[in-house]
């Protein structure tokens, strides 16, 4: 009988040890915070590839946004800049492509016939980021309202955008229980990538750890 | 003698064993794709169309109104036609004649650009699906993925080698960003 248990046990811990390790924890250091962050294993940090393009969408939460700034500035305390961050869903999207690719080795000039084309582009994507970049919440279409395009990097040869969303049911990060998955779409105006969407499940956004400072 | 013959036997068989196990593995893993059904039936596809037709329909409206303008102007000169003199006429009708030009002109533009559109569009959506096929032969280890098409390049295919289905159901997923 011992020996038939003990399989099941070893497997039981297996699994506790698994779950325990793979679960959100309740409160971080700033420096693990940061790397939790960031980790491409989080379910807040989508990618997906078309013709040599990664597509990649990260959530950026308020506490690490706040303390991103913190950590910048010398005089305003943290809170303060938690409070202006916490009503928001902040969403970081960016493209990136292999400088050696054929087609998209220069995303900044890819299609572009002139100087004015460029010009307009740079105009576009500065100011009329909400003409491509929306969520969907419980069917409902929400433009971003805060759009930052933070450029071209020639070196990585990639494009980057922030956007922020006030979603109602989101709460200031106190969700209510109507607040479901939240689909980020990316209508390409530009690279011939066509719509993509990101699909962030409720408990992606909401199970966040604590960051101790 | 028995043990000698039994063990070339054994070396035999063994020997056609590899030999098959080799042929069966080093032969391509093909299958193929209902190109017209995995295109039509991508949710990238339809949600595509549908955005296009919208932009469609407005740039369609803008000539429809110009037309209608210009049949107005057309039908009031044609009754007013009689009560004017040989000048006003003349006049008159090289301004519409301008007017019908500038409107063909228009229209062949618009024409262009709803063509332009619809390339982009399906050229954007045939780089998604182009995208997801390569990934998705890679990572089930296939070497080649074959197309039906209208024009009836593949002329048979086994079902059992057809993997448009589980194809779109993958792909649809990923559409909606799961």
């Amino acid at each position: 009988v011992i020996s038939s248990i003990r399989p099941s046990l070893a497997s039981i811990c297996l699994v506790l040890l698994t779950l325990a390790c793979s679960s959100t924890p309740e409160t971080l250091s700033a420096d693990r915070y940061a790397k939790w962050v960031s980790s491409e294993d989080r379910e807040f940090n989508k990618s997906k590839e078309v013709k040599n393009i990664e597509l990649k969408a990260r959530y950026l939460p308020a506490e690490y946004l706040a303390y991103r700034e913190y950590m910048g500035s010398d005089s305003i305390p943290f809170d303060s800049l938690l409070k202006s961050y916490q009503c928001g869903l902040t969403f970081q999207l960016t493209l990136q492509a292999d400088k050696a690719d054929k087609v998209y080795g220069n995303l900044q000039y890819y299609g572009v016939r002139g100087q004015e084309d460029l010009t307009e582009r740079i105009r576009f994507l500065s100011f009329g980021a909400e003409n491509f970049i929306h969520a969907q919440h419980n069917g409902e279409t929400y433009t971003p309202v805060l759009t930052h395009f933070e450029g071209f990097d020639p070196i990585s040869n990639r494009v980057s955008f922030q956007v922020v969303f006030i979603i109602p049911e989101y709460n200031c990060g106190n969700a209510k229980d109507s607040f479901q998955n939240l689909i980020i779409t990316y209508e390409d105006p530009y690279w011939d990538i066509g719509k993509n969407n990101f699909d962030f499940s409720r408990e992606s956004l909401v199970s966040i750890p604590k960051l101790i400072l | 003698m028995n043990r000698i013959v039994l063990i070339i036997v054994a070396v035999l068989t063994i020997a056609s064993l590899g030999f098959n196990l080799y042929l069966y593995t080093s032969r391509p893993k093909l299958a193929y794709v209902r190109s017209h059904d995995l295109i039509e039936k991508y949710a990238g596809t339809v949600d595509a169309r549908a955005d296009f037709e919208r932009k469609k329909s407005a740039m369609v409206a803008n000539v429809d109104s110009l037309k209608a303008l210009f049949e107005r102007a057309r039908v009031e000169y044609m009754n007013r036609a009689g009560s004017m003199s040989q000048a006003q006429r003349s006049e008159r009708e090289n301004s519409l004649t301008l007017q019908h030009n500038q409107l063909q002109q228009y229209n062949a533009a618009i024409d262009s650009k709803i063509d332009e559109e619809d390339n982009k569009m399906m050229g954007a959506v045939l780089n998604q699906i182009n995208s997801f096929v390569e990934d998705y032969a890679q990572k089930n280890d296939l070497d080649v993925i074959m197309g039906t098409t209208l024009a009836g390049s593949l002329l048979y295919g086994e079902k059992s080698l057809d993997i448009t289905d589980q194809l779109l159901v993958e792909l649809n997923n990923k559409y909606k960003g799961k």
